[in-house]
């Protein structure tokens, strides 16, 4: 083991003034730090001095925290004005005289169009009567003078031979025919069938009503149409007919469906 | 004045020009790009003759048709049948003979055989070997107004025989 050297003491000697000086600034040093943190620990825990001192630096803290701050509120509030926005106009459209006048009409039954869309009711748009063999239309009930009835009525021909040919072995017929929001229903008697076009479900009640009316003015015009030697030439003539017959159809519908 | 409406249907080979005279006769249109009809398209042109306005409704066969099953029930209740072959494919013209022959064997139907794009011929060729009422243009419009209005002047013709019998 190392004793004490001669350098050692002579260090000791030299250096003591200068150590015992160095304790008293340290001793000092330490003092003051901890006063500050004493005073900054009330200043944290009682947030009123803490508000005044903040209000004090107030220049200072916007001139830091302001551009941040800034982007924070842009984005925040342009998110909201767009929430805002969508629920004004949602609430427009609500109460928007059009949107509060098509529910009316749908509910008490006044205008068909907007009922339809809003709850699918039924509308029958046409009623085609066709021969089976040639296609050529006998006769049409129609709600809207939109579609060349003839040629509409060839086609379906086209369809109905080419699905009967297509399927002959199970003793099928065609029956009901989907396009977009339309249907295409068919009844068929020996040489003519019938072809409703309409929009909306075909519910049991709508089937119904469809089912004992055309059954009906069958039996009416069939001893018309053994007749008439010439089916080519009936048109306008059964076109009356279906015309007064199916319009009670329709008025009938709607007192049955409201 | 009364109406009346009357099928005919066309038929013949492939690109023969069925669908391009009807788009002439009803549309007065003619394009040269070829597109084949799928299945049947009708159409309707609506013509006066004397008293009588004429609704005809024209089916318009796709070529390949005849082979199909589905063939004899477009035919039925038709009153004519217009029979088109192309003058300048002599085979076109043999094949729609023999099923036009066919078709007439098993209905009583009025028909008509069409030599149609005349407009290709030169003067070389000579189209005295085929049997029909009307050599036709749909590109020019040649004869087709005609060959229409002959078919319905027959088809009322005979309804009139039909009633004074």
């Amino acid at each position: 083991m190392r004793g004490i050297t001669p350098i050692d003491e002579l260090k000791s000697l030299l250096l003591q003034d200068y150590r015992q000086q160095t304790e008293r600034d340290f001793e000092k040093l330490r003092v003051k730090v901890l006063a500050s943190i004493e005073k900054l620990e009330k200043e944290i825990y009682e947030p009123e001095r803490l508000a005044v001192h903040i209000s004090k630096s107030k220049s200072q803290l916007l001139d830091i925290l302001a551009p941040e701050i800034g982007k924070l509120i842009k984005n925040y509030l342009a998110l909201e004005i767009e929430k805002i926005q969508k629920r004004i106009s949602d609430t427009t459209d609500k109460f928007s005289y059009n949107n509060v006048k098509s529910r009316f009409k749908a509910l008490f039954g006044l205008e068909s169009k907007e009922r339809i869309d809003l709850l699918g009711f039924p509308e029958i748009i046409d009623i085609l009567m066709i021969d089976k063999d040639s296609g050529l239309l006998l006769g049409k009930f129609s709600t809207e003078e939109k579609i060349d009835t003839d040629i509409v009525a060839g086609m379906f021909n086209a369809i109905k031979s080419f699905a009967d040919t297509a399927f002959e072995n199970e003793g099928n017929e065609l029956d009901l025919i989907h396009y977009n929001d339309y249907k295409i229903k068919l009844h068929v008697f020996g040489s003519i069938y019938y072809a409703t076009i309409f929009t909306g479900r075909y519910s049991p009640e709508f089937q119904d009503i469809l089912n004992t009316d055309i059954n009906n003015f069958t039996d009416k015009i069939s001893k018309e149409l053994i007749n008439q030697q010439n089916k080519e030439q009936i048109t306008s003539k059964m076109s009356q007919l279906m015309n007064k017959e199916f319009t009670h159809t329709c008025t009938r519908l709607e007192r049955r469906l409201f | 004045m009364h109406e009346v409406r009357k099928k005919i249907i066309l038929i013949g080979s492939v690109g023969v020009g069925k669908t391009s005279l009807i788009r002439r006769f009803v549309h007065q249109e003619f394009t040269d790009e070829y597109h084949s009809t799928i299945g049947v398209r009708v159409d309707k042109k609506t013509i006066t003759l004397d008293d009588t306005k004429v609704h005809l409704m024209i089916w318009d066969l796709a070529g390949e048709i005849l082979q199909n099953k589905a063939y004899q029930a477009y035919l039925k209740g038709s009153s004519g049948i217009i029979g088109i072959f192309d003058v300048t494919r002599p085979a076109s013209y043999q094949l729609i003979n023999e099923s036009l022959q066919n078709v007439k064997g098993s209905q009583e139907l009025l028909s008509i055989m069409v030599g149609n794009k005349i407009d290709l011929l030169d003067e070389t060729t000579d189209i005295h070997g085929y049997d029909c009422e009307y050599f036709t243009s749909a590109k020019t419009g040649e004869n087709v107004e005609e060959m229409f209005n002959l078919i319905a002047q027959k088809l009322v013709k005979k309804d009139e025989k039909f009633k004074r019998i």
